[in-house]
């Protein structure tokens, strides 16, 4: 994979606090690792869905049209997709040439290969991370994968210094798929290894 | 108040607050639209570019200039979902058209509008092409019929390969491709694989069956093959 070139579905400005502080730009790439039943961004997974690839400086050309909103508010870029992580190269290629002030937030189901996240840790302010379900079997059902490498990952996080204030754990209420006592656990089981942002939600089926 | 009216207002404060900081002289102009927006437009991106401007000539004369952080307070904002397709340049008569920056990229909020990405992207067909028996067949069906590519194998190499297959109105598959390629021999196979299923159910629109998208996930695990 040419980590000099992403695959982007789109680029969403003046997102105002809903993908983490300030004044944000979403930068939604193409691809995931997941295959889930009510995908809000199903154009990430069909190959009609890719809108253009891009190098980062031609990414970081076209955000820089906000960088003053992102100064004065404390935003930034989000980067969400699809599964964000899988571009973790050309993320800290970005990251490495655009402001230091800027703020730097993932919206990630964390299913990915532990060097995606050795890569993104030095540069990543916020994780929003959305574990669908902790229960292995419903998780399987859902997402047609594994979670084993989600727990992984989640734990190997949560070994950094600080690393908790910075995680928001989303947990959905998925119709037909898991129950409120599905997602209580998941919550319990959430805290029992310190995760302290849990936000709680529910999928719309599609 | 429409999401892109309140969008704009907060830029315009946010602004505000920028000219303030750093006394430069600066008066929004009187927005006369009609109905909701995509919470920019020209006339406000000529306006940003002008205190750009000015902090950049402030810099320039030895002077700091004060940003980070001046609108912090402002962010309590909260937002809902709407429309945010770009005004039309034509709304703004008095718009100076040299001093506007490359056209900004405005795209319709993927993650949460039905209406505006079922315009954009299309919405799909439900429910989507089922292979015969459902998924977890499908699943079974893939467990029994994959042979581990011998060198994907020497080398260790494991991964889930996401194919995306075109199904037509009478169940038969038209196209299979890699949307998530992984290694070349793994690849080749997930696409044996898909292409060996038998025909599907095919996407329904109400009763009218249509030409769909499914994508299948086929995983290659050298721990299930022990």
């Amino acid at each position: 994979m040419n980590h000099n070139l992403a695959p982007i579905i789109a680029v969403a400005r003046h997102r105002l606090t809903v993908d983490g502080q300030g004044v944000t730009t979403l930068v939604a790439f193409h691809g995931c690792t997941l295959c889930c039943q009510y995908c809000l961004n199903s154009q990430c997974l069909r190959p009609e869905g890719l809108w253009r690839t891009v190098t980062p400086d031609e990414l970081l050309g076209e955000v820089m049209i906000d960088n003053l909103y992102f100064l004065a508010t404390g935003g930034g870029i989000t980067f969400g997709g699809g599964e964000p992580a899988i571009r973790s190269e050309f993320i800290s290629d970005f990251c490495r040439m655009a402001p230091p002030e800027w703020h730097y937030t993932i919206e990630t189901a964390l299913n990915v290969d532990r060097e995606h996240l050795e890569r993104l840790v030095p540069h990543i302010h916020e994780y929003y991370i959305d574990i669908k379900d902790m229960n292995p079997a419903i998780y399987r059902r859902y997402t047609g994968q594994d979670n084993r490498r989600v727990l992984d990952n989640l734990q190997w996080l949560l070994q950094h210094d600080g690393m908790a204030s910075r995680i928001v754990v989303r947990v959905p209420h998925i119709p037909d798929f898991n129950t409120d006592e599905d997602v209580q656990r998941s919550r319990q089981h959430l805290e029992s290894i310190g995760i302290t942002r849990i936000d709680e939600f529910t999928y719309e089926r599609r | 108040m429409k999401h892109g009216k309140r969008v704009c207002d907060t830029l315009k404060a946010i602004r505000l607050d920028i000219a303030h900081a750093n006394g430069i002289e600066y008066a929004p102009s009187e927005c006369n639209h009609e109905g909701d927006c995509a919470g920019t437009c020209p006339a406000c991106e000529s306006e940003m570019r002008y205190l750009e401007r000015e902090i950049a000539r402030k810099r320039a004369l030895g002077k700091a200039a004060l940003i980070a952080g001046v609108s912090l307070g402002l962010m309590s904002f909260t937002t809902t979902s709407g429309d945010s397709r770009p005004l039309a340049t034509s709304d703004r008569p008095d718009v100076d058209e040299d001093s506007i920056a490359k056209k900004p990229l405005i795209i319709p909020r993927a993650a949460d509008d039905q209406r505006v990405r079922d315009e954009v992207f299309g919405r799909p067909p439900e429910p989507m092409p089922k292979f015969p028996g459902g998924y977890d067949a499908m699943m079974e069906y893939i467990k029994e019929n994959l042979h581990y590519p011998a060198e994907a194998a020497k080398n260790q190499i494991e991964g889930t390969v996401l194919v995306g297959l075109h199904v037509g109105v009478d169940g038969k598959l038209i196209e299979a491709i890699i949307t998530n390629p992984v290694d070349p021999n793994l690849d080749e196979e997930a696409l044996r694989i898909c292409k060996s299923m038998p025909d599907f159910e095919p996407g329904r629109m109400g009763e009218r069956s249509v030409e769909s998208w499914l994508v299948v996930p086929v995983k290659f695990s050298l721990e299930e093959e022990d």
